[in-house]
């Protein structure tokens, strides 16, 4: 009597716990607009927008041909810096005139340049094999903000005496400061002939060798890093091209095998994490930073030592470069391309029923673009003289990353890269 | 949004339910709650007349939640007892060596000196200690247990007097986290008699402890008061030979006074204390290269490092006892202040291809870019460029934690049948207040050196929990059976609240309702051994910011064991498995430098199957009349692998793959210990053996593929007794002086601690 009333009793209690647990859980809550940065995205999508053809149509006619390009480039910048230090060493042996000379270093800075300016394409295409193992490849070719010209300067001397610390020298094994068209633009369009180390870091015999052996030294090493970077640019085409590159992987990504995502939209968002460098670097590193509205390296004031390119003068044609490389990416087609498919983000928007948005970010690409053209000198120069206008530059790069981060994202349920997750402004 | 600092207790009508509820009840004499003597798992010496008197008192064991007992325990559940006596053979300052006797727990280990422990029971991950309850006289003791639960705060272990673990359905009654369990710390009683203790001890690295305490009572009223003093150089060595050791202190008084009637006893006890520590720590280690050379050696960059905190708390409790019942009501406030200074990272670029956390640095100094950050961080480079500015943060954060709680404890007999009941209900508050800020410094000539920019708030916000939690558990006896059945409910009100400028709509506020059952029998198969077999609900809440979406983690957790207890011999041998419907993680700056821009951000695992076998065995061999030779091993198996396949930013866990093992769970954990004692001296010997355990699960992370070094440590104590003048001690913490990497977290290899020597007098009164 009293086991059965027991087993009653515990079979009673078993069946009130476990009913209780499993009916009566729950969960409310309430956010003000501001919570998890107002973005309401939930990670998925679905659209009926052929993601397929926008990846299809950015690897093949703008990330590929951009690559493509910038590799011929820097066989031609390999060829001209060899050209100009043949004719340096000419001039020192008394066979070469010094306009000879010059004119040829000044089509050697040109080709610079021009390198430069589609490199400043790819790091808007930041993908596959310069995104992995630490972005290394990406800081062989181009390691800025890692910059360090006294680390140039002493590879000059390691380079020309031909061993460091008693090993032959091999620029292979060197830290990326020391190469890549960061280095080279040190190499071609620095004017000042001294050392820029301190006296504890100096180059061992700088001081010692005249002028022209200085010259020589410098070109001599920079055709070493123009082979380099061509070097590197040819790896980064191979790790890109093939049936195994990075841009089979995003063919792919439609649920094909040979693909690194698990399906085509991952891949649309890895594109879009590419484009935030307009985001974190363009607009934060390469103006905000110089504008003291980050910390820099003058407690804030305006600082026109911490802008990108500090010999060549290149720092607005580099941020021209990124917005074109953003349009591109955006409208699917490249200024000078005459692709028949020009499928690209404004399309999938416009898919997506945010025409508005579309039109308003295009718009504020051109705007940013018509900014930077407008100036009349250089930036450094301009930021000095007048930091307004380089403020409006910074407030129409904010205009298209603002609309980037919130109704891009949202509208297109893609993730914000975690380098743009915050906000430095 | 949060009305702050509210110290709305809400209690009275609560204890009153209670008291009035209860006072009519329960005419049938037992012998409810005191369960008389002091024997345990660890140690069984036989005790004084006074000794086991003073353990009687029925209010102090209260304060346990296991309690002491010399015969068979018959919850389902693992419980462990390690008493002062025990606590006392190697005089440990570090609750890592001693829940080293304890089976079923994983620790990962950081500083060497268990500052900041980090604690998991039953494969639940360790990381501060925040998926247990950890309890201080039965009282929520973590800074804000429900709103950011990372158990920053550790009260000092050498003043306790009992260190309790409890694994299995009963941590039912102790929420809110009820995946793993709890562990209960035990402080200094009032016993009834005047008393005292002075503890003197130096040792290596300018080791110091002052430790002592007064205890005194007349007629009905007793106080006591204690103090601790603990401070070393500390182990590591910075380039410019300052100090890396702490300086703690701790201070604790208590007034109780006895009423005792007719029909009632009542006891009312106030207990106030004091705590401090400010300590040259860092979260950054070393490469594993550098570790090779030197693993002590600390880096230029680490020199500012700073934990600096107080605690304060107070605690009022009334005790209630009648024929067949008790009825304890706890009243408590803490507050915890704490400043944490320490190297966050370098600055960042906003350039992706050119940021690195410190953890990627140490892990592979010589990579490209690594290199340079890696000559800075260690001084051998001056920085040059904006990028190799480092950042030096310091959290400051203030929490309280505040409640009232009643426990009743209610023999009856029903329906012919004999119930234990276990009742309890708590409000409870607790609130975090961040204010991080940053500052920039530049390495010259190994030397940290302000660049000069303002200090930057990077986070302020305020986190608050409002809770009610309730509990019901009732035991039926029935011959050899007893079944026992319970349930708790927690009733989560949050709120989170951004306080930057500008950030006013950034705020949440969640409602959570959970219900968790427990259930559990017990076989007695004789007097002295009994089989048992429970299942109950794991829970963990999720913290007041975060988002909706990410789940709280629960699980379904099944044990069965077998359990021999004897005056000289103690068996128990308990199979576990843990069915995690969803495992979560927080990221903390202990975690990982990734976490920095993301802090306190949770994680979702998905499914999780964690099981394992918990063994003990102790026993205690008469070599002669006057000798014993204690002995005692604990093993603990544990297997803890991902079910799902997933990517995570979290930085323990990558790109996972369904059958990867969770981070930190070393397969096989074993501790010897044995020894040999007379009644004027000891001998102790403790060896334990941890299996190596990874750092990261997937891949993808920083430290993909990583493991910490297994790792053998002997302790070694001895003590020799002058009766009337006080007893001498020695002790050797890592005998064999051995070395290993015991994780690389937060950033870069860690050591365990070397061999330390400590001499030390001690006089009781």
């Amino acid at each position: 009597m009293k086991k059965r009333f027991l087993l009653q009793q515990t079979a009673l209690s078993v069946s009130l716990v476990l009913y209780m647990s499993a009916c009566s859980d729950s969960s409310s809550s309430s956010a003000g607009s501001g919570f998890n940065g107002g973005s309401g995205n939930g990670g998925g999508v679905v659209t009926e927008f052929d993601e397929s053809t926008l990846v299809a149509n950015l690897t093949n006619n703008v990330i590929t041909p951009t690559f493509q390009n910038f590799g011929s480039l820097t066989t031609q910048l390999h060829q001209s810096v060899d050209q100009y230090c043949n004719l340096e060493k000419s001039f020192n042996a008394g066979n070469a005139t010094e306009q000879a000379r010059d004119d040829q270093k000044l089509l050697t800075q040109n080709q610079w340049k021009d390198s430069m300016s589609e490199w400043q394409k790819i790091e808007v295409m930041q993908l596959g094999p310069l995104i992995t193992d630490q972005s290394s490849l990406r800081n062989k070719i181009y390691s800025w903000p890692v910059v360090n010209t006294c680390a140039v300067d002493q590879d000059v001397t390691f380079f020309n005496e031909g061993t460091i610390n008693g090993a032959p020298y091999d620029i292979k094994q060197r830290v990326v400061t020391r190469r890549g068209l960061d280095a080279l633009e040190y190499l071609l369009f620095n004017t000042v002939l001294d050392h820029s180390c301190t006296a504890s870091t100096a180059p061992a015999g700088w001081d010692s060798l005249t002028d022209n052996q200085r010259r020589e030294w410098r070109c001599q090493f920079a055709t070493e890093v123009a082979k380099d970077v061509a070097d590197n640019t040819q790896v980064l085409l191979d790790g890109w091209s093939g049936s195994g590159g990075y841009a089979q992987s995003l063919l792919n990504a439609a649920s094909q095998p040979g693909s690194d995502f698990a399906n085509v939209h991952e891949a649309v968002n890895r594109i879009s994490d590419a484009m935030f460098y307009v985001d974190s670097v363009t607009k934060d590193a390469k103006l905000g930073v110089p504008l003291g509205i980050s910390d820099n390296s003058c407690q804030q004031n305006i600082c026109p030592q911490d802008l990108e390119s500090q010999f060549a003068n290149q720092s607005l044609a580099n941020i021209r470069s990124n917005l074109v490389s953003l349009k591109a990416l955006f409208t699917g087609e490249l200024a000078t391309g005459n692709a028949s498919d020009t499928t690209g983000f404004d399309d999938f928007l416009v898919e997506e029923g945010a025409q508005t948005t579309a039109t308003e970010i295009l718009g504020a690409i051109d705007a940013a673009i018509a900014n930077v053209d407008a100036y009349q000198e250089n930036l450094s120069d301009t930021i000095q003289s007048d930091a307004t206008q380089v403020q409006a530059t910074h407030a129409q790069v904010k205009a298209i990353t603002d609309q980037l981060k919130e109704d891009f994202i949202n509208q297109l349920s893609l993730e914000l890269p975690a380098s743009s997750a915050g906000d430095n402004d | 949004m949060i009305n702050k600092n509210k110290v709305a207790f809400k209690l009275s009508a609560l204890t009153l339910a209670f008291s009035v509820a209860f006072n009519g009840v329960a005419q049938e004499q037992s012998d409810a709650g005191t369960n008389k003597t002091s024997t345990n798992e660890t140690s069984t010496n036989e005790i004084s007349a006074d000794e086991a008197n003073k353990q009687d008192d029925a209010y102090n064991q209260r304060m346990l939640i296991i309690g002491a007992r010399e015969k068979l325990n018959t919850e389902a559940g693992s419980a462990t007892v390690i008493d002062e006596e025990a606590l006392e053979k190697f005089e440990y300052d570090d609750i890592h060596r001693i829940l080293a006797q304890v089976p079923g727990i994983n620790i990962r280990q950081e500083d060497g000196y268990g500052l900041r422990p980090n604690i998991g029971f039953r494969g639940v991950t360790p990381e501060r200690s925040k998926k247990i309850n950890i309890l201080e006289d039965g009282i929520l003791i973590g800074p804000a247990p429900y709103s950011a639960p990372a158990a920053y705060y550790f009260p000092m272990v050498s003043r306790l007097t009992s260190v309790e673990v409890f694994k299995g359905p009963s941590a039912i009654l102790y929420g809110p986290n009820t995946v793993a369990g709890t562990l209960n710390l035990q402080t200094r009683q009032i016993s009834g008699y005047s008393e005292g203790m002075i503890d003197l001890s130096v040792g290596s690295d300018g080791y110091r402890k002052t430790h002592g305490y007064v205890m005194q009572s007349k007629g009905n009223l007793g106080f006591l008061f204690e103090g601790l003093n603990t401070q070393t150089d500390g182990f590591k060595e910075l380039p410019d030979g300052a100090d890396t050791g702490f300086d703690k202190n701790d201070f604790i008084t208590k007034v109780r006074y006895d009423l005792n009637g007719q029909d009632y006893d009542q006891v009312f006890e106030v207990k106030l204390g004091y705590a401090d520590e400010v300590s040259d720590e860092t979260y950054l280690g070393l490469t594993d290269a550098d570790f090779a050379v030197n693993p002590y050696r600390r880096y230029a960059a680490t020199q500012l490092g700073k934990m600096d905190w107080e605690h304060e708390q107070f605690q009022f409790n009334h005790f209630l006892e009648g024929k067949s019942f008790d009825l304890t009501t706890r009243v408590y406030r803490n507050n915890f202040e704490r400043a944490w200074r320490k190297i966050n990272n370098f600055r960042q670029s906003g350039n992706p291809a050119t940021q690195r956390s410190l953890q990627e640095i140490l892990q592979s100094p010589e990579d490209g870019i690594n290199a340079i950050y890696y000559q800075v961080l260690t001084g051998e480079k001056d920085s040059e460029g904006l990028f190799e500015q480092l950042l030096i943060g310091t959290n400051d954060r203030s929490f309280y934690s505040q409640g009232v709680q009643s426990d009743l404890r209610w023999k009856l007999d029903w329906a012919d049948l004999s119930h234990d009941l276990k009742i309890g209900i708590r409000y409870h508050e607790d609130e975090i207040e961040r204010n991080h800020t940053e500052d920039s410094f530049d390495m010259r000539s190994g030397q940290l050196v302000s660049t000069g920019n303002s200090t930057e708030l990077t986070t302020a916000n305020t986190e608050l929990s409002e809770v009610w939690s309730v509990y019901l558990q009732d035991t039926l006896n029935f011959d050899e059976w007893e079944f026992t059945f319970g349930i708790r409910g927690e009733f989560i009100d949050s709120f989170y609240q951004n306080n930057l400028a500008g950030q006013e709509n950034d705020w949440l506020k969640k409602s959570t309702t959970v219900w968790l059952p427990g259930a559990s029998v017990f076989y007695s198969l004789d007097s002295q051994s009994g089989l048992f077999m429970g299942v109950h609900r794991g829970f963990i809440p999720t913290s007041p910011k975060q988002a909706p979406e990410i789940d709280i983690e629960e699980s379904i957790n099944l044990e069965l064991g077998y359990r021999y207890h004897s005056p000289n011999t103690q068996v128990d041998l308990v199979g576990f498995m843990s069915d995690f419907k969803n495992l979560t993680e927080s990221c903390t700056a202990s975690t990982s430098s990734a976490c920095f821009s993301i802090i306190d951000q949770q994680f979702n695992a998905g499914k999780v199957d964690v099981y394992g076998l918990e063994a003990s065995f102790a026993h205690r061999f008469g070599l002669t009349k006057s000798i014993d030779f204690p002995f005692s091993v604990v093993y603990t198996y544990t297997n803890a692998e991902f079910q799902e396949t997933f990517s995570s930013d979290f930085a323990l866990w990558g790109n996972v793959t369904a059958g990867d093992p969770v981070p930190y769970l070393p397969e096989n954990q074993l501790t010897i210990s044995f020894g040999l004692e007379a009644a004027k001296w000891r001998t102790n010997l403790l060896a334990r053996y941890t299996n190596s355990m990874f750092e990261a699960a997937g891949t993808d992370v920083a430290l993909s593929g990583v493991s910490t070094d297994s790792l053998m440590v002997v302790d070694f104590s001895a003590a020799y007794d002058f009766t009337k003048f006080g007893s001498l001690y020695l002790k050797v913490d890592n005998l064999s002086d051995e070395t290993k990497i015991i994780s690389r977290r937060p950033f870069g290899a860690r050591p365990s601690k070397p061999r330390q020597v400590f001499l030390g007098y001690k006089y009781r009164w």
